[in-house]
């Protein structure tokens, strides 16, 4: 069997802090690397370029979902096998990255989640997080007949079949719930891969305790309507 | 009950018909200056017409209220009304939606040629 073609692509808007150490960790891996730049406006994708990784630049910001989606673009437009996705604010430890696509490769599964809850070890998320987690989880759980214990985690990878489906339909602001449901809709399927988290190193995450109340009923929404949405 | 005869004023009635010329009037310059496009205009030009058949012949308002089972017709005007915009927003919200749509994979089309355009100036004479 040929050796599969894998790509990592890190979304990133305004990490111009963090993003350096994320590349370097990822030189020693023997994938390719790009990074998604979700129209910063702090010099990302210059730090990146300067490291020699090859960087997506949005014109405008198009949401986590539309820069996620770029990156399954330029997987397909590349012939990629796999692609794994992951964040650039450093919360993702890229040493986890080999055990998120060996079940990809192995054929057990056609996408696999890094999931920060399988062993416990590593950053929890703050408790009302985790409360919001554990609700989706839940929630995930009796739509998909399947549990899911890190729903929310943006720390992927998944293989061509996946990949062709999330370029022609791929959720919008808090994609992470919402994408797993469009995957097992169509008959593919997960497993959860133990990873390590970290809280992030600089700067602030763009999530406010309003703003997770809204998306935890934003999401609620989205994940019901979308169970009743044609498969 | 309304008497159809002073249900409007001659001169509320002159005034209705009057606005609803106008109305139609400013319509079909928007239309001409292509502001509007005609698809969404239809429902503006529709609700223009509807207004302007009403000052003409109030009674059509009575006829509508019985058929709803509204015993004011005016009450029977507002409500289509409502429900009218109403649904005349959904059709913007929709119209909306798809254009964000068209805006989400254009930006990523674009991604996508500037990085394809990077590798070819970085490769001169090479034909990809």
């Amino acid at each position: 069997m040929t050796t599969s073609r894998v790509v990592v692509f890190v979304l990133a808007y305004n990490e111009a802090e963090n993003i350096p150490d994320v590349l370097r960790a990822l030189k020693d891996l023997p994938y390719d690397v790009v990074v998604i730049d979700n129209a910063s406006r702090d010099g990302t994708a210059d730090r990146a370029r300067a490291l020699g990784v090859p960087v997506l630049t949005l014109p405008y910001n198009v949401d986590i979902g539309g820069g996620r989606q770029a990156g399954y673009k330029y997987a397909l437009a590349h012939g990629y096998d796999v692609a794994v996705q992951m964040d650039g604010d450093g919360q993702h430890d890229a040493r986890s990255i080999p055990e998120l696509v060996k079940p990809l490769v192995d054929g057990r599964a056609d996408l696999s989640i890094g999931s920060r809850f399988v062993l416990g070890e590593g950053d929890q998320a703050t408790s009302a997080r985790r409360a919001g987690i554990s609700f989706l989880s839940w929630l995930l759980g009796v739509l998909l007949g399947k549990p899911v214990l890190d729903p929310t985690s943006g720390f992927r990878a998944c293989r061509r079949s996946v990949i062709e489906l999330y370029c022609r339909s791929y959720p919008l602001d808090f994609p992470e719930p919402e994408s797993l449901l469009l995957i097992s809709r169509r008959g593919f399927s997960f497993v959860e891969v133990p990873v390590r988290m970290r809280p992030r190193l600089h700067g602030e995450s763009t999530v406010t305790p309003l703003k997770s109340f809204y998306y935890m009923f934003k999401i609620t929404l989205a994940l019901l309507l979308g169970s009743l949405r044609k498969a | 009950m309304h008497d159809p005869a002073i249900f409007l004023s001659p001169r509320l009635q002159l005034s209705a018909f009057l606005i609803s010329v106008l109305y139609l009037a400013f319509l079909l310059h928007l239309i001409r200056r292509e502001i509007l496009q005609l698809k969404y205009s239809m429902f503006w030009v529709g609700s223009g017409l509807a207004f302007l058949a009403f000052s003409l012949y109030p009674p059509i308002v009575f006829g509508l209220g019985r058929l709803i089972g509204v015993k004011w017709p005016e009450n029977a005007l507002f409500l289509l009304a409502i429900f009218s915009i109403l649904v005349l927003l959904i059709q913007l919200s929709a119209a909306v939606s798809s254009s964000l749509e068209r805006e989400r994979s254009l930006a990523q089309e674009i991604a996508l040629l500037r990085r394809e355009l990077e590798i070819l100036k970085d490769k001169p004479g090479a034909s990809k």
